[in-house]
């Protein structure tokens, strides 16, 4: 549910003013620009970042309430991603992405368990390298859930599927990150 | 409950969403497949590390580049939508402002051209005198007589003006 200040952010934005505008894409910089990074690798992710916050200021008008600001953007970002990978100059620089990137990272989970002693900054790499060699349609549905952390129903609004779909590609995507890490393993 | 159904609640189960009957029934079959047992294993670890990987934040002026390109919008729809809501006889007058503009331009442009050429004798003569006006023949220095010529001339004239 969309919140009430977020509401008129909004309101104030269509009204012309940018500087309201300006807070909502602070507040939602790093999940769009994560959701890019993810699907299409470092080379395009901060032009379709910037292309889904304009896309959004240019449909301010078509937004509503239902289901909030946060599914809206996070669809116009995937779809903004897709749109990408449809350009073939966008699909040879995300093939050839990733090679000794820095950048800063953080745990989505920091609790202690079996998987603990993998949380290091390496394994973590291992895991987004893993992560982008699912195919777009799991790898969609798995940075949402298990990295962004939107619910279901979130994920079925922002990519135009239903929970069911959602719920069988989000178990297909983690059987296939699995093998990925273990054939990954096996490498070393 | 056989394979078919005990996969569509993988995901729930892993994500701990499943109504209590769901999640029974599931166990039920879990007991006595070891195949969905290790499924269902291997995916609630690979939904812990998907957990633990980065989350890449948004690179420093993100926010600065994208309000630089809205307030570019900005200005361009509003120059847009002062135009057009501009009334009619405004828009007119503003049509004829610019071309009486346009026209003062390539009309004095033309004058002063004109003068220049004329005087010397070359808009007569079309290109050949163009040419000679460039030649070094034409820029040869004038005598110092030629000089005081033109000058007693000049205020001859002034006088007689």
């Amino acid at each position: 549910m969309i919140q009430k200040d977020e509401l008129t952010l909004i309101e104030n934005a269509r009204q012309g003013d940018s500087s309201a505008f300006e807070t909502l894409v602070l507040k939602y910089q790093d999940k769009v620009y994560n959701i890019c990074r993810y699907m299409l690798g470092p080379h395009d992710a901060e032009d379709a970042s910037q292309d889904s916050f304009i896309k959004a200021y240019r449909n301010l008008d078509r937004f509503t309430p239902m289901p909030g600001f946060s599914a809206w953007i996070t669809r116009i970002a995937i779809n903004t991603c897709l749109d990408y990978k449809r350009k073939p100059a966008h699909l040879s620089l995300v093939r050839t992405s990733g090679e000794g990137e820095e950048y800063e990272y953080e745990h989505a989970s920091n609790g202690p368990g079996p998987e603990a002693a993998l949380s290091s900054k390496q394994s973590a790499l291992s895991v987004a390298k893993a992560v982008t060699r699912l195919s777009d349609k799991l790898r969609a549905v798995l940075v949402l859930s298990d990295i962004e952390g939107l619910s279901y129903s979130e994920i079925a609004e922002a990519l135009d599927i239903s929970m069911g779909t959602v719920k069988s590609r989000l178990s297909r995507a983690r059987e296939e990150l699995k093998k990925l890490l273990e054939d990954s393993r096996e490498h070393i | 409950m056989n394979c078919e159904n005990a996969r569509e609640l993988f995901a729930g189960h892993v994500d701990n969403l499943l109504y209590e009957s769901e999640k029974e029934a599931l166990e039920g079959h879990l007991k006595s497949c070891q195949r969905c047992s290790g499924e269902i294993e291997a995916q609630q670890s690979a939904a812990l590390l998907a957990r633990s990987a980065p989350r890449f934040r948004a690179p420093e002026g993100f926010t600065l580049s994208v309000m630089k390109e809205i307030r570019a919008i900005e200005n361009e729809q509003s120059l847009f939508s002062w135009l057009w809501t501009m009334p009619a006889h405004l828009k007119l007058l503003e049509a004829a402002a610019l071309m009486a503009v346009v026209f003062m331009g390539v009309y004095s442009a033309g004058f002063l051209s004109g003068q220049i050429m004329g005087g010397n004798g070359l808009a007569e003569n079309g290109d050949a005198s163009l040419v000679a006006s460039v030649s070094m023949e034409y820029l040869d220095p004038v005598t110092p007589e030629s000089m005081t010529d033109m000058y007693l001339s000049a205020r001859e004239n002034g006088n007689e003006n």
